[in-house]
């Protein structure tokens, strides 16, 4: 194998993939990222064993062949190098020679055929989503994944179609976000899946580099986002996602429409007196303002009032303060509405110019 | 697909599985046998791993996390080549598995048939559709083939009643009209009634008969009323020949009803054709129904049906049993004739109760059954017995102070009765065992489990003592 | 800190089929009942046990085998009982009907014209209620009568083993994973009925999603047994 790379290309395709080897690995071979010249293309793939990335880039192949290297190792190299360089690559029987202007390293390989290949298998069910749909999905939802391991089910973001919508929903137990967006074509028939949170994690990097559509395949057990030049496959989730929809209430009636920007800032201000673990700030609404306050045994208190849209009862009730700045940074038209019951009981939260996304948030006792 | 066991070597498996199964039974008991390891399936063995199939993915994860490392242990005793098991549930959610594993638990309730006899009282679907009236199927109430003059028990409180009933399905000509039978609840008037019905369908299939209750009279006369439909509702009750309404007390206070059927009655008498009438009381005693309509009901024959005796209910169940081909001892249909007499119907329901208990979970029927399976119909109430009632009641039947019992003093004849009282404690509430221990002087649930133990233990070696317990503990349920 | 934060009230569907039903000497007969279906001794079968003995789950077991529809018995009205029983049209095998909580129904003239539907239209009904026949409060002498003639089968209070089977299938219900040590340090301590068990489970489930925490002994001591 030998072959040719601007620098910036291969620097840009290594971050891709390096991003899923994990640090420590007590598998060698999951360290390593598999290294293809074939034609006119080169091939760089990274796994750990749950999610697989391939990246194709044009490169001046002299020689065809394949290896695999450290993938840590052989991104830092590559992001040390100067900006404009040529990197040449090539395999000296067990090593791979990696030469640019001055600089020559040789890293340790090992055989390809040692490399785990993640196999899709069949994925019955196709259909394309914008960059951007898929963003706002990715966004609105993914703060309120659940990182507590034994609820497995909740580590990621449920996707699933109902009456022409997709619906992405994540939940860790406190708050819940579901996204709706209108059903591709192609999706009708697709099985509810679990995205793992790293799975989304790595999806959402590759976004941000990535426009126009992107082809996403689905099996029960397995997804694939295919982009321009990238490839992305994951095992889902296995395991069944509660019957969320019971806990969206619909009988909420006490309405409160405050400023995004105002509420937050008011919000962040109020609870720096809160205790670091609970972060608990009571809001007292009353028709026009609402109150925050936070109160301490260690650090004292702290008042702030608001202007806000409200006409009913007042009523008192108490939040994470860090649930209502995550959610608050969701709203795009700056404006949200409140949907409340009782200090107890589940409050809705929304964007008053967009009905796409819901927010559910259990309250605290103040 | 599994490998397909060569004949020899899939016996040789399949032994050495009966083998595995019975050392898990063995170790592990009978509950824990019966509930998670009888269910699993012996699916194949392939490349090492032994294939295990359960119904359920809850039974998959709880036979894996707490049986998976032993089943390896004895399978490898059995076969050393055997590297892992695997255990797959065949249903993947409980919605949809109905039909994925009836194999499968089928295996658990050996005993849960009834046996011919059991049945034979059974409504059985479709076995009476041809005898349903062929003129108005949809009227007359379906007749149950159970009830019959040949399994009708004649005894004192209802040979009058008997011998009118028999004496409107046999006769041409009935010297009384109408014949109104009345008495208590379950006392045999509606077996009688089907019985005529019965009869005479057999005897005189040309006669029209018609049988039904009175609240399905009210139904149809009110849904008559309702399609503006009352002529063509008059005319299929007056043009029957004999016309029997169960029940009759129904239509009290309900005054069209009332009214209608006044007529109809009248109607038909008129025109010589036979009425029976059955009520919870005579004519004169009822409540809620016009005085005119009273005399008239009571112009023919009223045939009083009464009480039970303990002769005629212990006659009914030795018939019951009999027809039933239960194998009853006289002394259980004794007790039960002894006991149970508030009316035939729940009489025969206890007998069919038991019966069908013992069927169940595969029972001989003996005394202590019939008081276990009937413990609501024996007892006054199910008051739920107290620790300190059993703290009483043990520490006078072994003859210690009550205060013993919360004492911190060790002699075995302070001990041994307080250990009973743990157990007896433990048997017959739902305490929990830090609560019990509390009670006896503050103990620590961990030696109200050794108590549990030790009496447990003395049961099997000493009957006398087992006696004692037993004892107590059927006094302490009254 | 447990209790501040209140959790979303997310639950899964509880596996309620035949199989997952655990038998012991106390159910074991209740069991049989809904197996031994079509062959009942007559049309009526009632299951009476306490709250949360799995009542419930037999009669979905019993359905999901029958095909019988399910009564609402707050629902049921005299004039509505003909096109309650209706049966659908294409349905094979004998009608059947499941009623569960018999002591919801008032109106005993309707509850005596249902059972009385039942046996003219040879079908069969599975009643569930709280305590014997006998024990139901009815007044209606035709009503309590034609229950007492019921097959009547009771679930008795648990044993040990099925306490710790239950536990096992409750948690697991609601896809927690617990170590067999959470399950050995709950069962001796806590009250041996149904109803201690599931609200065990319930408020350990709860507990920890509050707290986002696992269901340790140590969650289980700090809400459970303080």
């Amino acid at each position: 194998m030998k072959l040719t790379i601007e620098r910036a290309e291969l620097l840009r395709s290594l971050n891709h993939v390096q991003s899923v080897v994990e640090r420590r690995n007590t598998i060698p071979i999951l360290s390593n990222v598999l290294i293809e010249a074939s034609g006119s293309t080169l091939r760089l793939t990274a796994t750990d064993m749950d999610i697989a990335i391939v990246e194709s880039v044009a490169a001046s192949i002299g020689t065809e062949g394949a290896t695999t290297a450290p993938a840590h190792t052989l991104y830092d190299i590559v992001r040390k190098l100067p900006d404009g360089a040529q990197v040449e690559l090539g395999k000296e029987e067990d090593r791979l020679e990696l030469r640019s202007g001055r600089s020559r390293f040789t890293l340790q390989t090992l055989p390809t055929e040692d490399f785990p290949v993640m196999t899709g298998g069949d994925m019955p069910h196709t259909f394309n989503l914008s960059a951007d749909i898929l963003r706002g999905i990715v966004d609105r939802t993914r703060f309120a994944i659940s990182t507590e391991e034994t609820r497995y089910y909740l580590n990621g973001i449920y996707v699933h179609a109902a009456d022409g919508i997709m619906r992405a929903v994540a939940t860790d137990g406190h708050r819940l976000a579901r996204v709706e967006t209108p059903l591709p074509e192609g999706a009708e028939g697709m099985p509810g899946v679990i995205m793992p949170r790293k799975t989304v994690s790595e999806l959402r990097k590759l976004i941000d580099e990535s426009e126009g559509d992107v082809e996403i395949a689905l099996s029960d057990t397995k997804v694939r986002y295919a982009f321009d030049k990238v490839e992305l496959t994951s095992k889902l989730i296995d395991g069944t996602f509660p019957d969320y929809e019971r806990v969206i209430p619909s009988g909420n009636t006490k309405m409160m429409q405050v400023d995004c920007k105002a509420f937050s800032n008011a919000v962040d201000r109020v609870s720096t007196i809160a205790t670091e673990k609970m972060r608990a700030v009571k809001m007292a609404i009353a028709p026009g303002t609402m109150t925050l306050s936070a109160s301490s045994q260690d650090s004292g208190s702290a008042v702030e009032e608001i202007e806000i849209g409200y006409d009913d009862d007042a009523i008192e009730i108490g939040f994470n303060s860090r649930y209502l700045l995550d959610i608050s940074g969701q709203i795009e038209s700056g404006q949200a509405r409140f949907e409340m019951a009782d200090a107890s009981s589940p409050t809705i939260v929304r964007d008053v110019e967009d009905d796409s996304a819901l927010y559910v948030l259990m309250p605290m006792r103040v | 697909m599994l490998m397909n066991l060569g004949g020899a070597m899939e016996q040789r498996l399949s032994a050495q599985w009966a083998r595995v199964r019975a050392r898990m039974r063995s170790e592990f008991g009978e509950t824990a046998f019966q509930s998670w390891l009888k269910p699993l399936t012996f699916k194949g063995f392939h490349n090492g791993v032994v294939h295990l199939l359960v119904p359920t993915r809850f039974m998959q994860n709880w036979i894996e996390s707490q049986y998976g490392d032993r089943l390896l242990e004895l399978w490898r005793s059995e076969n050393p080549s055997v590297t892992a098991i695997d255990v797959v549930h065949s249903a993947t959610s409980s919605a949809s598995h109905s039909a994925g594993h009836s194999g499968g638990h089928s295996a658990t309730h050996g005993a849960s048939g009834f046996s011919a006899h059991g049945r034979d009282g059974a409504a059985a679907p479709s076995a009476n559709t041809d005898a349903l009236n062929s003129f108005d199927a949809g009227l007359c109430a379906p007749l149950d083939p159970r009830f019959r003059f040949d399994n009708f028990i004649v005894g004192k409180p209802n040979e009058l009643a008997f011998a009118a009933a028999r004496r409107v399905a046999e006769a041409d000509n009935v010297p009384f009209n109408p014949l109104f039978l009345f008495g208590g609840v379950g006392l045999g008037k509606t077996h009688l009634m089907h019985a005529i019905a019965a009869q005479l369908r057999e005897s005189a299939p040309e006669k029209r008969v018609l049988y039904l209750s009175a609240e399905k009279f009210m139904y149809q006369f009110i849904r008559a009323l309702r399609y503006k439909d009352t002529m063509a509702f008059k005319e299929q009750f007056r043009s029957v020949d004999v016309l029997m309404i169960d029940d009759v007390q129904f239509i009290a206070g309900k005054d069209n009803t009332q009214e209608e059927f006044f007529h109809t009655f009248n109607a038909l008498v008129d025109q010589n054709r036979q009425v029976v009438i059955s009520a919870d009381k005579s004519p004169a005693e009822l409540e809620g129904i016009e005085d005119r309509m009273k005399s008239r009901l009571g112009w023919g024959l009223v045939a009083e049906i009464h009480s039970t005796t303990y002769e005629l209910r212990l006659g009914i169940l030795q018939s019951k049993a009999e027809q039933m081909s239960a194998d009853i001892p006289p002394k259980v249909l004794e007790f039960l004739a002894h006991k149970i007499t508030s009316n035939v119907r729940e009489l025969e329901g206890a007998l069919n109760r038991l019966v069908a208990y013992a069927n169940l979970v595969g029972r001989s029927i003996t005394l202590e059954t019939a008081q276990e399976v009937l413990h609501d119909l024996l007892r006054a109430n199910d008051r739920r017995v107290t620790i300190e009632e059993i703290q009483k009641r043990v520490a006078e039947h072994f003859n210690v102070k009550l205060s013993e019992m919360h004492s911190a003093r060790r002699s075995r004849g302070i001990a041994r009765p307080r250990q009973v009282a743990m157990y007896l404690s433990k048997q017959l509430t739902a305490r929990s065992l830090p609560e019990i221990g509390r009670k006896f002087g503050g103990r620590d649930h961990t030696t109200v489990m050794h108590a549990v133990r030790k009496v447990d233990e003395l049961k099997q070696s000493d009957s006398s003592f087992a006696e004692d317990v037993e004892l107590l503990r059927r006094m302490l349920e009254g | 800190m447990i209790g501040r934060q209140f959790p979303l009230a997310l639950e899964f569907l509880p596996a309620l089929g035949r199989a997952d039903f655990l038998i012991a000497p106390c159910n074991q007969a209740a069991a049989a009942l809904v197996d031994a279906w079509p062959d009942w001794p007559g049309p009526h079968a009632l299951v009476y046990g306490p709250h949360a003995c799995g009542k419930t789950h037999l009669v979905t077991a019993w359905r999901e085998k029958s095909g019988a529809s399910l009564l609402d018995p707050a629902r049921l009205t005299v004039d509505g009982l003909g096109d309650a029983l209706d049966v659908a049209p294409g349905t094979v095998g004998p009608p059947a009907w499941a009623l569960d909580g018999l002591e919801e129904i008032a109106d005993e003239p309707l509850l005596f014209h249902l059972l009385n539907s039942v046996r003219e239209r040879q079908g069969s009904l599975l009643m569930t209620a709280r305590a014997a026949p006998s024990r139901l409060n009815f007044t209606l002498p035709d009503l309590t009568s034609r229950l007492a003639a019921a097959t009547a089968v009771v679930i008795e209070p648990p044993d040990d083993d099925l306490l710790a089977g239950l536990l096992i299938k409750l948690f697991m219900d609601r896809h927690l994973t617990v170590d067999p040590d959470v399950v050995a340090y709950i069962l001796p301590r806590i009250e041996r009925s149904f109803a201690a068990i599931h609200q065990a489970v319930t408020a350990l489930d709860r507990a920890g999603l509050a707290a986002k925490r696992r269901v340790t002994v140590a969650l289980v001591r700090q809400v459970l047994f303080q």
